[in-house]
């Protein structure tokens, strides 16, 4: 699984613009899937 | 145990027929004498006993229940001439205006009142009872003006009121008896036209002929301490009414002159009116011999000491607690300091088991005077015992698992503190008990925000759970370490609130001793140094990284240009660099706390933010920190400078004024010249005082203790300094110069027609320096103005949350993430139509690229 399929799981936990902020993010710094997991976690403290 | 529940459809009113009220009535009021001599319920009068029983020996003749159970009943009086209902009168004059006053049918010909009622009926049907009222009205006010009867030809008067209850025709008086007459003439067809159900309310019912007495069991007799009994006023006003009812009877037999007999009437009238009501504006009401208004029906309900506001939706509760607060930083957070005295009048109920029962027995032993010790010993039958210097012993012995002790509060149990008015959920939160000495409630100055409490003589209130249900929710929903985020925006609401602030501002900046760093950290309790480096110097940052977890990561925001020093950044728990303030540990916008709070959870978050505090408040404490008159001086150099920016800015508003005698300035849009010149006055006269404010914070050390309270963001801001030291500046009267008071001048010192700056509101001193006559009188204006617009918006404002707040506390998100109302309609499809849970966020927005860049700098 690479880190935006991670991004994808969240798609109906989070609003879509802050999917597509993440993915962006995670996009330009060149983020793994790991690294990708936690910060979806962090986001999506809930 | 399944509920039943049952949606109420329609609450319909009416009024009590004679009929009925005989039909419910026991007892038929005869006499006004209350007791025979014996001090028994005298038959027919007011107290019989048929109408209920106050007294504990007695049962009840109608149902031979005793005083608790027997609910009480009915009689009524026969008056000797018709009295009007004061809340019918509305309705009756509706109906005399539009009835013919002879032949009692509405004044609309067959085919308009056939037409109409066929229109009621549709309205009823498709816009509901509001619309169909709304018809009726108009028809009401239409029929007034109709002159001759269609149906009989007979002539119809103009009917007016006299208020309260005088009904007038044609500038004659229209008694009672031919208003029931006239009332008891129209048929039930047009009832319903005219919006009644003739089933529930005939309109000549509005028309009293008979009153029904209420049970006595609402209006008790109380005995007073010398015997003596005191009857309650509802029994008072009915006496009255039985009395003047007797005379009118007497009076009407014996043949008297009417004018004597309308005279009793309209006291008669007098006293009904005010039995319903006792307020109403054109009766003056009737008073006690003390001269204090008797409370009758429609006072017992309305307002706020009303059965509603009062008894229904306000109650008193038990074990509770009210008193002064004070501060007191060096109690933990999630404490609240209890005076002594309220720690041995309220208890907490703790069973008896085999294990608690030798520990228990000590506390009874102690009894209610000695602390901690217990007040009552509840045994499992219910019976309630309290404890005494004589029943102590023998309630030891009888002591067995089961019983239940109250006992005295203890440090560490779990209370219930709250301050009114409760507007959100942080209002009511839950604090661990600290028995302190004093007659004072103490609370940390960190929790005074969530409470919006300050200590001018702010009273608040402390309850104490009664259950170990009660008591698990307080300690898991409610405690102060479960509030620190605001549903509002997720922002922390607990914080370092001012000395706190200066101090870690402080804090940070400094550098200490080692020696003096450990005494610091040991005097907010914290006993391993072990972080704290081994340098016989050590920084303030040092010093307060101790106080972080040794694996907390934490990148600040980018410092603007504004503030001074650095980003601040924590690496595994220790300030590398930056300074601490409100941005960091302050309300609103505290990034550690909340990042503490995300990633070590309530409890530990809420013992740093703790520790942070104190170190603050104490680091303060050591080095001395005190404000004062003298940081306001200014050097001569900066006075100098001072005093150019104003002649400069006087110059250029005498330029402007120039410009605008020889027409050389040019309009805003959509402004006129006079307006443009104010506008651009006003602008220029702003700037002098930021201007000056300048030259202010340049003249001034950084240590001066004012600009240190303003900078970490304590307290104050750096324009109090300049207004202080330098110039208050331009006074605005909504957002306008002064131009008010005399005719072309605001003061009678002035030229007319000077549009230079000092005549309107331009003041050139700063606060220290003083003030000139007319400078202080143009402050006041500005200062009353925006006094009396505080003193008039808050309570508006207030109400309007009130209302707002009331109209929406029944939504709730649903399982399948909808937003209903109690009874299931959709008002959302999604929560805020994003789903995003507020509490979550920070302001609003989830901030992903913080967060990302967080974990990836880790």
């Amino acid at each position: 699984m690479n880190a935006e399929d991670v991004v994808n799981e969240y798609k109906d936990l989070l609003p879509i613009p802050i999917i597509e902020e993440a993915k962006e993010e995670i996009k330009n710094r060149r983020i793994g899937a790991e690294k990708a997991k936690e910060i979806m976690e962090r986001i999506n403290y809930r | 145990m399944e509920a039943i529940s049952k949606v109420v459809k329609a609450i319909e009113f009416g009024f009590l027929s004679p009929d009925f009220i005989k039909k419910m009535a026991t007892v038929k009021v005869v006499t006004p004498e209350l007791y025979d001599k014996e001090g028994y319920p005298v038959d027919g009068g007011l107290m019989d006993t048929r109408m209920g029983v106050i007294d504990p020996g007695l049962t009840c003749p109608v149902d031979g229940k005793k005083l608790k159970d027997s609910p009480g009943y009915f009689g009524y009086i026969e008056l000797a001439r018709p009295v009007i209902h004061l809340h019918g009168i509305n309705i009756i004059l509706a109906f005399l205006r539009s009835t013919c006053r002879e032949c009692g049918k509405v004044l609309l010909d067959e085919e308009a009142r056939s037409k109409f009622l066929g229109r009621l009926e549709t309205l009823e049907k498709e816009k509901g009872v509001n619309a169909k009222r709304k018809e009726i009205n108009l028809l009401v006010n239409k029929l007034k003006s109709v002159r001759k009867c269609p149906h009989c030809k007979a002539k119809q008067y103009k009917i007016n009121l006299e208020k309260p209850t005088t009904v007038m025709e044609n500038d004659k008086r229209v008694f009672p008896i031919e208003i029931k007459m006239r009332l008891e003439n129209i048929n039930d067809e047009d009832v319903t036209i005219l919006g009644l159900n003739p089933r529930k309310s005939r309109p000549e019912w509005m028309v009293l002929s008979l009153l029904p007495i209420p049970p006595v069991t609402i209006r008790p007799s109380i005995t007073l301490e010398s015997g003596e009994r005191s009857e309650d006023d509802l029994t008072h006003k009915l006496g009255d009414i039985v009395r003047i009812n007797q005379r009118l009877f007497e009076n009407i037999n014996a043949g008297a002159p009417e004018i004597i007999v309308e005279d009793l009437w309209d006291l008669l009238q007098y006293h009904i009116t005010t039995f319903f009501d006792n307020s109403t504006s054109s009766v003056p009401p009737a008073r006690h011999r003390s001269g204090e208004p008797l409370k009758t029906l429609t006072e017992r309900i309305k307002s706020k000491e009303g059965r509603f506001r009062h008894n229904l939706t306000g109650k008193r509760v038990n074990y509770s607690a009210r008193t002064l607060i004070s501060p007191d930083p060096m109690i933990d957070l999630n404490e609240v300091g209890v005076p002594l005295e309220i720690g041995m009048e309220l208890t907490v109920p703790e069973r008896v088991t085999e294990w608690n029962m030798d520990r228990l027995k000590e506390f009874i032993k102690k009894g209610p005077k000695v602390y901690p010790g217990s007040n009552y010993v509840i045994s499992p039958d219910g019976k309630k015992k309290k404890i005494t210097e004589e029943s102590k012993e023998q309630l030891i012995e009888e002591l067995q698992p089961g019983y239940i002790v109250e006992r005295h509060l203890m440090d560490g149990d779990i209370a219930i503190f709250n301050r009114q008015p409760s507007l959100h959920r942080m209002s009511i939160m839950s604090h661990r008990i600290k028995i302190l000495p004093g007659r004072s409630f103490r609370l940390n100055p960190s929790v005074c925000t969530p409470y919006n409490a300050d200590f001018d003589g702010d009273e608040m209130n402390l309850h104490i759970p009664q259950n170990e249900e009660a008591m698990a929710e307080a300690e898991l929903l409610m405690e102060v370490q479960t509030q620190i985020i605001t549903p509002k925006n997720g922002l922390n609401i607990v914080a370092s609130i001012q000395d706190a602030i200066t101090g870690n501002y402080l804090l940070t900046k400094s550098e200490m001793s080692r020696e003096e760093a450990v005494s610091l950290l040991l005097s907010i309790g914290i006993d391993d140094v072990s972080r704290l480096p081994t340098t016989k110097k050590v920084s303030g940052r040092d010093v307060f990284s101790v106080l972080l977890p040794d694996d907390f990561d934490f990148i600040g925001e980018e410092v603007d240009s504004k503030r001074k020093g650095e980003k601040v950044i924590i690496k595994k728990g220790r300030l590398i660099s930056g300074i601490i303030d409100k941005s960091y540990i302050g309300e609103g916008s505290g990034h550690i706390l909340r990042t503490l709070y995300a990633q070590y959870g309530p409890n530990k978050a809420v013992l740093i933010l703790g520790n942070i505090s104190k170190i603050g408040i104490r680091h303060l404490l050591n080095i001395g920190f005190s404000t004062g008159i003298v940081d306001a001086d200014l050097n001569e150099e900066a006075v100098k400078q001072i005093k150019e920016i104003i002649e400069d800015a006087e110059k250029k508003v005498d330029g402007l004024i120039e410009d605008y005698k020889n027409k050389n300035l040019e309009a805003y849009p959509s402004k006129t010249l006079k307006e443009t010149l104010e506008l651009k006055i006003l602008e220029v006269l702003n700037k002098t005082r930021n201007k000056a404010g300048e030259v202010v914070i340049a003249s001034n050390k950084e240590e001066n203790p004012t600009m240190v309270m303003a900078n970490s963001g304590a307290r104050g801001n750096l324009t109090n300094l300049a207004q202080i030291a330098a110039l208050v500046g331009q006074q605005a009267l909504r957002g306008e110069r002064i131009t008010k008071g005399y005719k072309g001048r605001t003061l009678s010192m002035f030229k007319k027609n000077d549009l230079t700056s000092t005549p309107h509101g331009f003041i050139r001193h700063g606060y220290k320096g003083g003030l000139s006559p007319s400078e202080f009188f143009f402050h006041a204006m500005t200062g009353r103005d925006s006094l009396m617009d505080t003193a008039l918006r808050t309570p508006k404002s207030g109400y309007l949350y009130r209302r707002l707040a009331n109209a929406l506390q029944d939504l709730k998100i649903e399982y399948d993430g909808t937003v209903r109302t109690s009874s299931g309609a959709i008002v959302q499809f999604t929560y805020g139509d994003d789903g995003l849970d507020i509490s979550r966020t920070e302001g609003g927005s989830i901030n992903v690229k913080r967060i990302v860049r967080n974990i990836v700098e880790k």
